[in-house]
C-alpha cells in the first residue's frame, strides 16, 4: 500500500498579517487538506480561502452551525470562499480543517469541505464552491476582519489515491 | 547515525534514547475506483491491518447509501442544512439502507469523506460517519453530517456504495472514490 498524506508546507505566524498564501502547489496529489488553528484579534470574523489569486465574485458557500443550544444554517455568495464563521477573539483552541478534493482537475468547479471548531463558542461545517475549472496552484487564507493573528498555524497536506 | 529516511517518511532525529521517534506515514492508499455509468461500487478484500478506514469521493450525484459485508445497516441519523435558509435539519432515514447524504440533484458535483472507525475490531459494533456537501451557488446547495452503525461485531472486509436507494441511477461522469487505511 502506498503511503500518503504528505505534509507540503507549514506556516506559523510570528506576527499579525492580513493573509497568508501557499503558492506553487504541486499537482501531484489527488486531494489537499488544510489543517489550521487560526487566531483572530476581533470577534465575529469569518475565515476564507481564495484560489490562484482570484478575487472575483466566483465563490459561494453553505454551512450549518451549532452554538450553545441553537443550530442554524447560512448561504452566501462572495469574492472569497468562506470556510469558517463567527470566530471569537483570543487563543480559543480553534481547529479548522478544509479538504479540497480533486483540486488539480480541469473539468469541474472546485469544492471544499470544511469543519471549524471553537470550543468556547461554536462548531460549524461548510461546503464551499470556487466556480473555476482551473487547477488550484495557490491558496490564500484570510479573515474578513483583516487580520490573521500571531500564533496561528497553517499546514497543507497532499493525499494521493491508488 | 541519524536515520534520515524511513520508506516514504522522513526522520529529522536519530533513534537514540531521549529523541522522539518519528514513524513512517500511517495513512495508506488502498484502492480507488471511477464508477461513472455504474449504479454502485464495491471495495472488497479490504485488509484488516489498519485501525480505521477513510473513503474520499467526489461526483456522487444522488442519494448515496453505504453497506458492507455486515449488511445494509441497523440505524443511521443525519443533520443537514441546505438552500438559502437559516435552519439546520435532522433526519432519521434508514429507508432501504444507511444514507451517506441526502443529495437529490443529479447535475452537480458533490464531495464527501466517510470514516469507518475500528472496522476490524471484533469486540464491538461498527460505525461510520460522513461529511458530505454540494455547493452550486443556488438554493440547491447542501451540507450534511451522517452517521450509522451495523449491529455486528464482525470485521468489515468489503464496502459498497450505491448511488440511490432504488439502485437504478448511475454515478455521473467524473465520479471517483478512493479508500485509505489509517493507523
Amino acid at each position: 500500500m502506498a503511503k500518503t498524506y504528505t505534509p507540503i508546507a507549514t506556516q506559523t505566524l510570528t506576527s499579525n498579517v492580513s493573509t497568508i498564501t501557499f503558492s506553487s502547489i504541486s499537482s501531484a496529489y489527488t486531494d489537499l487538506v488544510l489543517v489550521a488553528s487560526p487566531v483572530t484579534t476581533t470577534s465575529g470574523n469569518n475565515y476564507y480561502l481564495q484560489f490562484n489569486s482570484d478575487t472575483g465574485s466566483n465563490y459561494s458557500d453553505t454551512s450549518i452551525r451549532g452554538s450553545g443550544a441553537a443550530s442554524s444554517g447560512r448561504h452566501s455568495s462572495a469574492s472569497v470562499g468562506y470556510v469558517a464563521f463567527d470566530s471569537s477573539t483570543g487563543l480559543n483552541n480553534t481547529v479548522l480543517t478544509a479538504s479540497i478534493q480533486n483540486y488539480s482537475n480541469t473539468t469541474t468547479y472546485k469544492t471544499i469541505l470544511s469543519r471549524y471548531s471553537q470550543a468556547s463558542a461554536q462548531v460549524n461545517a461548510t461546503i464551499t464552491l470556487w466556480r473555476s475549472t482551473a487547477a488550484i496552484n495557490a491558496i490564500t487564507i484570510g479573515s474578513d476582519g483583516g487580520t490573521l493573528a500571531l500564533g496561528g498555524t497553517f499546514t497543507l497536506y497532499g493525499i494521493l489515491k491508488a | 547515525m541519524a536515520i534520515t529516511s524511513l520508506k516514504s517518511g522522513i526522520s529529522t532525529r536519530s533513534g537514540m534514547a531521549g529523541n522522539t521517534l518519528i514513524y513512517p506515514g500511517s495513512y495508506d492508499s488502498i484502492a480507488s475506483a471511477s464508477p461513472a455509468g455504474s449504479t454502485s461500487l464495491t471495495f472488497s478484500s479490504i485488509p484488516s491491518t489498519y485501525s480505521h478506514l477513510q473513503i474520499r469521493y467526489m461526483g456522487v450525484s444522488s442519494y448515496p447509501l453505504i453497506s458492507s459485508n455486515l449488511g445494509a445497516g441497523t440505524k443511521s441519523h443525519s443533520l443537514y442544512g441546505y438552500g438559502s435558509g437559516s435552519a439546520a435539519y435532522a433526519w432519521d432515514p434508514l429507508a432501504g439502507g444507511m444514507y451517506v447524504a441526502i443529495d437529490g440533484n443529479s447535475g452537480n458535483v458533490s464531495t464527501g469523506i466517510i470514516d469507518i472507525l475500528d472496522y476490524a475490531n471484533t469486540s464491538k459494533n461498527k460505525t461510520f460517519r460522513a461529511l458530505h456537501g454540494r455547493e452550486t451557488n443556488t438554493a440547491d446547495s447542501s451540507i450534511h453530517f451522517a452517521s450509522g452503525f451495523w449491529n455486528s461485531t464482525s470485521a468489515i472486509s468489503s464496502i459498497t456504495i450505491t448511488n440511490n436507494v432504488s439502485g437504478s441511477v448511475a454515478f455521473g461522469t467524473g465520479t471517483s472514490f478512493a479508500l485509505y487505511g489509517v493507523n
